[in-house]
């Protein structure tokens, strides 16, 4: 990249199921002005904004035109960029270029979802194709119940192990103020008591709605470097995207997520991802997904991922932690999701995790983002600039 | 390092019944890979698209324009839901950035299969705020358009004549579709939209896409010995209440064209640029527009118009290719703005070019309500 | 006049009501219109990679050739297939036209047809018996009557279990 660049500010809101006490774009504000304070730089600072959610979610148009005046983008350059699940992602890549340009030295990027405030279910269920699928989309729930049933089989899983990953989750969340869902779960018996929404897949296997916030300051390495916080760096980010036809062969494909992961740790020296990398944030929809993705990510071999889970080797103080933060399972602002995720990331790598911070001390971190009809983006952060 | 425009490619914009909106995209995706002779990608790194998922009626629009760009297990894809001239200038951040060496950027939408713009528009207002008051952009557009006249004088005349002005130009254009000779009166008496702004006077909604290659330098010199590079790049917010706004102030444009030219190196935009490709979305903001570059004195713009100053054959050629006013659609129309002063810069105005050969052009882009944001772009012949 | 000192947090509701008049385009629009006129389901071949392109379009994402517009490379599929997965949907689902939720519960079928492609759709009639159920099953498509078709997805009435 023409110049390295640094996360040195990160905010989010405490995430609900319903924040009925600020409008959309106070609740962006919360999240921009903890930034600001946890950079330690004024607003003034900011060179641009690169701000995005969910198009349509909230029933609104045109969102960053009004969250201008809440989110101090008045008077300053800034884009709107929106890819549905991946925004977040998205968010932090493109906050990530406009900085490493050179154009820009400081940019606060953005993201928010304040999903009350419209029809969830009517905006997911616009993805598919208005003459094709959508009178017939279940939403993201049928493509993940078709997705457990698939593990299951392919992994050999029991109906359990969606169940061990939200006990993993609950007990990462109980630790994390921010997270939304913070159950107070204490076993898979427990869990297995859920109701189903589309069998085998649990209302507790999939992720809420809620609503957030979630800001982070990306600056240049000179300006990083005289900061007072650590700063965290950044290695290197990619996009894959995928046609939208969610079955090939007989199987949903997880090619976008093997792409990008693949040429993520090949292009920055990565041969043992569970080993080399310490601490992963990944984008899981569902417990289902977290298992499925984290093989296909390549941090394990195909069908095994269900089974470390139950020897509990990815809770916060065990060998490759994962989700700490309680995941996209116990928080789901969506626009905000997949940056929580580099937040989270970059709050763990400069040890600013509080009660879920990881046992061990991390040096490189990766999160990822999902969306779309199955596109991954994926970051690599590190606590070292080299 | 510098970066490059090396191909472009445009739909003649109109009403297309028989395409899908991202079928649109494909035709010129097609068209600018070819151009550029380059393969589906394998060519091109990254890929910028620009698309409204309110006015494509569907959430990630950028599924399916994304997927006939050539994003599949590929180069990826970021959608910019702004104005298409921002898709540009994150192209051009991409390959600036060192992380991408060639971009293909997009932009498309089908105005003419939404039957309630004035509903998504409303909706761009503040909810709990004045949007009950019924507003859309048009309305906003007249508030400003009105605060504007009074201000310096101005009469409706006056904007009616950027529209026979730029009527006439497009029809030289062969993309547009809304060119014709119309007079002072005819403007002004078609259809009353708001006032002052008349069906003749805002830009006429319609369908179509476009695209655009950009390369870092040593790509781009491999790719064409025509580029155009881009020299300086600047975007800008206003406050959105239209009451915390003076209208006459185009305050963000004034702060985005200053970035762009800074970073060209340029400090008097009325004499160091040769040709001007602006979003008038309604006849007023041409003149208004002008101002805001700081291309004329303030209340100014409207007596060069009159005197052929921003003519074709002009000192300030403003618009040679016909403007907004002959039928762009919304999304793609500062992308077009980027394109149309390409191929002035390469001398390949088809129709429309001016008789100076120009060196250095400037495109504008903008949207929301009576321009709360504007995207300023300047371009510069490479050869 | 002292307003009361309590926190009354307003809300206020609106409804988005936005009307599309969606282009079918030639591709998806000849699929369409075979399926209401004739009862069926016609996809076009990729030149390039020659996989079934369902539903067809301008062009194949993974070999990036363009696809002839109907008649040339196109053909009809048997509307015949193996189930591959079933899903009850018990979580209420709206009905994208008109807003209103589904009576539910209701069955969903994957189906790889003969030919290779994936396609899904309702598994009918409505007293199937879930039990029943076999991954491998052989089944078919069902259509409505041709007077109720309308060019839709939904002029396919559901898939059902082709008895042995």
């Amino acid at each position: 990249m023409a110049r390295r660049v640094a996360i040195v500010g990160i905010g989010q809101t405490y995430h609900r199921s319903k924040r009925p006490d600020v409008n959309i774009g106070e609740l962006s504000a919360e999240a921009v002005r903890a930034a600001l304070e946890d950079a330690e730089v004024s607003a003034n600072e900011i060179g641009a904004y690169v701000t995005g959610n969910m198009e349509l979610f909230e029933g609104r148009y045109a969102q960053d035109m009004w969250q201008a005046d809440y989110i101090g983008a008045v008077g300053k350059p800034g884009i709107r960029v929106t890819t549905g699940g991946t925004t977040g992602g998205t968010l932090a890549s493109v906050a990530f270029e406009y900085v490493a340009s050179g154009v820009y030295d400081m940019v606060m990027a953005l993201g928010f979802e304040k999903q009350s405030e419209g029809d969830t279910r009517a905006g997911l269920k616009t993805v598919a194709d208005p003459l094709w699928s959508r009178w017939y989309t279940t939403g993201a729930i049928g493509y993940f119940a078709s997705q457990a049933r698939f593990y299951m089989k392919q992994a050999g899983a029991p109906e359990e192990a969606g169940s061990m990953v939200r006990l993993r989750l609950a007990k990462h969340a109980a630790l994390n103020p921010h997270a939304h869902l913070r159950l107070d779960l204490q076993s898979v018996e427990q869990i297995m008591e859920s109701p189903y929404l589309i069998p085998p897949l649990r209302q507790m296997d999939m992720c809420p709605t809620s609503e957030g916030a979630c800001a982070i300051v990306v600056a240049s390495e000179e300006k990083a470097s005289k900061m007072a916080r650590k700063p965290v760096w950044v290695k290197d980010w990619i996009s894959v995207h995928k046609e939208v036809v969610y079955i090939r062969g007989e199987r949903h494909s997880v090619a976008d997520l093997e792409m990008a992961a693949g040429k993520l740790f090949q292009r920055n020296g990565i041969t043992r991802p569970m080993e080399e990398i310490c601490v992963a944030e990944i984008y899981g929809p569902c417990t289902w997904a977290e298992l499925e993705w984290l093989e296909a990510y390549g941090f394990c071999e195909k069908g095994q991922a269900w089974r470390l889970e139950e020897k509990g080797q990815f809770y916060l103080d065990r060998e490759f932690p994962v989700n700490p933060s309680g995941g996209v399972v116990c928080t789901n602002p969506i626009g905000a999701t997949a940056l929580i995720r580099v937040a989270e990331v970059a709050l763990q790598l400069r040890g600013g995790a509080g009660n879920h911070q990881i046992a061990r001390r991390p040096t490189v971190g990766f999160s990822s983002a999902w969306g779309g009809s199955g596109w991954t983006v994926a970051h690599l952060l590190s606590a070292t600039k080299d | 390092m510098r970066v490059g425009i090396v191909a472009v490619a445009q739909n003649r914009f109109g009403d297309y019944p028989e395409w899908r909106p991202h079928e649109l995209t494909y035709l010129v995706v097609e068209d600018v890979l070819k151009k550029a002779g380059l393969p589906f990608r394998d060519g091109y790194d990254d890929i910028v698209t620009c698309s409204s998922d309110h006015w494509d009626g569907k959430t990630l629009s950028d599924i399916e324009h994304g997927e006939v760009a050539g994003a599949h297990l590929g180069p990826g894809e970021t959608k910019v839901s702004l104005d298409g001239a921002n898709a540009v200038l994150l192209g051009y951040i991409k390959v600036l950035s060192g992380h991408a060496d060639v971009v293909l950027v997009t932009a498309a939408c089908k105005e003419n299969q939404v039957m309630d713009p004035s509903v998504i528009e409303n909706f761009g207002f503040d909810v709990p705020y004045h949007q009950l008051l019924g507003l859309d952009f048009t309305q906003a557009a007249a508030l400003q358009a009105t605060s504007y006249m009074h201000k310096f004088g101005l009469k409706r005349e006056d904007f009616a004549e950027v529209a026979v002005k730029g009527l006439k130009n497009a029809k030289d254009n062969p993309y547009f579709f809304n060119g014709g000779d119309m007079t002072v009166e005819e403007v002004l008496g078609s259809q009353m939209l708001s006032y002052p702004i008349t069906s003749v006077e805002r830009r006429p909604f319609c369908d179509g896409a476009c695209a655009l290659i950009l390369a870092k330098e040593e790509r781009a010199r491999e790719l064409t010995d025509r580029p155009v590079w881009i020299r300086g790049v600047g975007s800008c917010y206003d406050h959105h209440n239209l009451g915390d706004r003076d209208l006459t102030e185009p305050a963000a444009l004034f702060r985005a064209a200053q970035d762009a030219c800074g970073m060209a190196g340029l400090k008097a935009p009325d004499k160091e640029i040769d040709v001007f490709e602006i979003s008038e979305h309604y006849s007023y903001q041409l003149l208004l527009w002008m101002e805001g570059l700081g291309l004329c004195a303030r209340g100014e713009a409207a007596k060069l118009l009159r005197a052929g100053e921003l003519d074709r054959g002009g000192r300030m050629p403003v618009n040679p290719s016909g403007g907004l006013l002959g039928g762009v659609p919304r999304y793609v129309a500062g992308a077009n703005r980027v394109i149309e002063a390409f191929y002035q810069l390469r001398g390949e105005a088809e129709g429309r070019a001016m008789p100076r050969e120009p060196r250095v052009a400037l495109a504008h882009g903008t949207y929301g309500p009576a321009g709360q944001h504007h995207c300023v772009i300047i371009l510069e012949r490479g050869f | 006049m002292m307003m009361e000192n309590k926190e009354e947090l307003l809300q206020q509701e609106r409804m988005l009501h936005v009307r599309f008049g969606w282009s079918a385009g030639p591709y998806l629009g000849r699929f369409l219109a075979e399926l209401r006129d004739n009862g069926r389901l016609w996809v076009v071949r990729c030149p390039g990679c020659k996989r079934i392109l369902m539903p067809p379009r301008i062009v194949c994402a993974t070999c990036y050739t363009r696809a002839p517009e109907f008649p040339e490379g196109w053909f009809s599929l048997s509307g015949k297939g193996t189930l591959l997965d079933w899903e009850r949907v018990i979580y209420p689902q709206m009905d994208p036209e008109t807003g209103e939720i589904r009576p539910e519960p209701y069955l969903h079928g994957l189906f790889i047809l003969d030919e290779g492609v994936s396609f899904g759709h309702y598994l009918g009639p409505e007293d199937l018996d879930e039990k029943r159920l076999r991954e491998g099953m052989k089944v078919e498509m069902v259509m409505k009557a041709p007077e109720d078709r309308e060019g839709k997805l939904t002029d396919i009435k559901y898939f059902r279990i082709m008895e042995a």
